[in-house]
């Protein structure tokens, strides 16, 4: 099956500062790509670079199996796209809105979004300017599940959510992938988001690729073990992902723990641990 | 499109009513303190202030982001800019039909009508046709915090260019032709202003399909 998003060897660069470098990736049928790095690591640039709202200097994007999604907006029907904060027309009510994006969406789906509103707990006749940040996100997310998109694309959509109103947020994101044919690439600081919801990892780290596995995987068999200077070269180079200097020992990601030689132990690591190793860590 | 039509006039459609009220109300002052004098900055006035909030229509996008996530809606870029010049011609042509019903009033109640009145309203539509040519492209290029210095500049730019072509016009030998010229020049002046937002149009396509947001 067709990856739903493909992204090749993208470079992107703003004048003379390079913020994504040969980044490579896919959102395949059925999954959900938890897409983590730190602040100013390129996760929004490469949202907008995917949506032709930035052009990328070379590398190819493609969105169900096409190249530049700016000459099929049709596609677009497709996509649904929250951004890390609310980017719907301001002074418009729930409803002036519904109005507008019927007539912008062929597959609007007016039922769903109402239904979405009301489990959302979002009042119709207020302003959208007037919500509050967990109410403008949780409407943004009501109109990205309400045109039948196939691929939703969601850049910090969890942050500044109430514990509660994640978890619905989390539960619409699971529903929307259960029939395996639709994808999620969920950007986001929050690892027990990416940890609960995830089947894919793909973590960056100034504009490059560190770690993209399935999560399972990662669970499975990557480690990260700590080890002196000298036993580093025992360490077969093929497993090591990445590794971190403490001055006197260092610890190392591995993707395969079987791969370690004798005497060395391993331990195991939570997705926060996780994510703070890789993206301190060096190659 | 209709779409976007819908989403520009919900944005502004508050301002607009404000707007055309406080239209009215400085023209009856103009007219009725300053008489058939004002006639002409009155009517462009009347369309000049009903143009304002659509002129506004970008600067509320950009505040809240939606110029970013309307791209992410199933429409091409020039959708976006066709929507943004289609809107501020019809609230320009609104602004026209307003003040010649000002002035249908105003005839019916003064014993000084003006009988130059499609005159009048062509220069206006000049004006403010010349002003949304200028905005638009720089409004792309410089983003919508600069607006109120854009929004200024075109409505002086577009001043100037009225008494500009005004002395082009003089020069010209329409008189030979033999044509009705109270009809004739409010005709080029509008064919003009036309054409020049038209070519704005596609200048600001150029700009806008390059944008990076």
């Amino acid at each position: 099956m067709v990856d739903l998003l493909e992204i090749r060897n993208i470079r992107k660069s703003f004048g003379n500062n390079v913020v994504l470098k040969d980044m490579t990736f896919n959102v395949p049928p059925g999954a959900i790509v938890g897409f983590i790095g730190d602040n100013g690591a390129g996760k929004s640039t490469t949202i907008k670079t995917v949506l032709g709202l930035v052009s990328h200097d070379t590398g190819t994007v493609k969105i169900f199996d096409e190249e530049n999604i700016n000459i099929h907006p049709e596609k677009k029907e497709m996509i649904g796209v929250v951004f890390d904060a609310m980017n719907l027309p301001a002074h418009l009510t729930i409803k002036q809105l519904n109005n507008v994006l019927k007539k912008l969406y062929n597959t609007w789906d007016q039922n769903h979004f109402y239904q979405l509103i009301h489990s959302f707990h979002l009042p119709m006749d207020k302003k959208v300017n007037e919500f509050s940040r967990g109410m403008s996100m949780k409407l943004s997310i009501a109109v990205a599940l309400s045109h039948h998109a196939k691929l939703l694309l969601l850049d910090e959509a969890t942050g500044g959510l109430d514990p509660s109103s994640r978890e619905e947020v989390l539960e619409e994101i699971i529903n929307f992938v259960k029939y395996g044919d639709k994808g999620v690439l969920l950007s986001s600081h929050i690892m027990s988001d990416i940890e609960k919801v995830a089947s894919h990892l793909v973590f960056i780290k100034e504009g490059e690729v560190l770690l993209s596995e399935e999560k399972d995987k990662v669970i499975e068999n990557y480690a990260i073990v700590d080890v002196h200077e000298n036993q580093l070269p025992v360490l077969n180079k093929n497993i090591v992902v990445a590794k971190r200097n403490h001055g006197s020992h260092f610890s190392v990601l591995v993707s395969d723990r079987k791969e370690l030689p004798e005497g060395i132990d391993s331990k195991n690591f939570s997705m926060d641990e996780l994510s703070v190793f890789l993206t301190r860590s060096e190659k | 499109m209709r779409g976007l039509l819908l989403t520009n006039f919900y944005l502004v459609y508050r301002s607009i009513l404000a707007y055309t009220g406080l239209a009215i109300l400085i023209a009856g002052i103009l007219l009725y303190f300053g008489g058939s004098s004002m006639q002409g900055i009155a009517t462009l006035l009347i369309i000049l202030l009903m143009a304002m909030p659509s002129l506004e229509v970008i600067k509320t996008e950009s505040k809240s982001d939606y110029d970013k996530f309307v791209l992410t809606l199933p429409i091409t870029r020039s959708n976006v800019v066709q929507s943004h010049y289609t809107f501020y011609f019809c609230i320009v042509i609104i602004g026209a039909v307003l003040s010649y019903c000002i002035f249908y009033v105003y005839n019916n109640m003064t014993e000084t009508p003006t009988d130059s009145l499609f005159n009048i309203v062509a220069m206006g539509l000049f004006v403010v046709l010349v002003a949304g040519s200028i905005v638009y492209p720089l409004l792309y290029i410089f983003g919508a915090n600069k607006s109120d210095a854009i929004v200024l500049g075109g409505g002086i730019a577009g001043f100037f260019a009225r008494f500009g072509f005004g002395y082009i016009v003089a020069d010209l030998p329409l008189s030979s032709l033999k044509l009705d010229l109270s009809i004739t020049i409010p005709i080029l002046f509008i064919t003009v202003g036309i054409i020049l937002y038209i070519f704005s149009y596609f200048i600001a396509l150029v700009i806008y399909q390059k944008k990076e947001f």
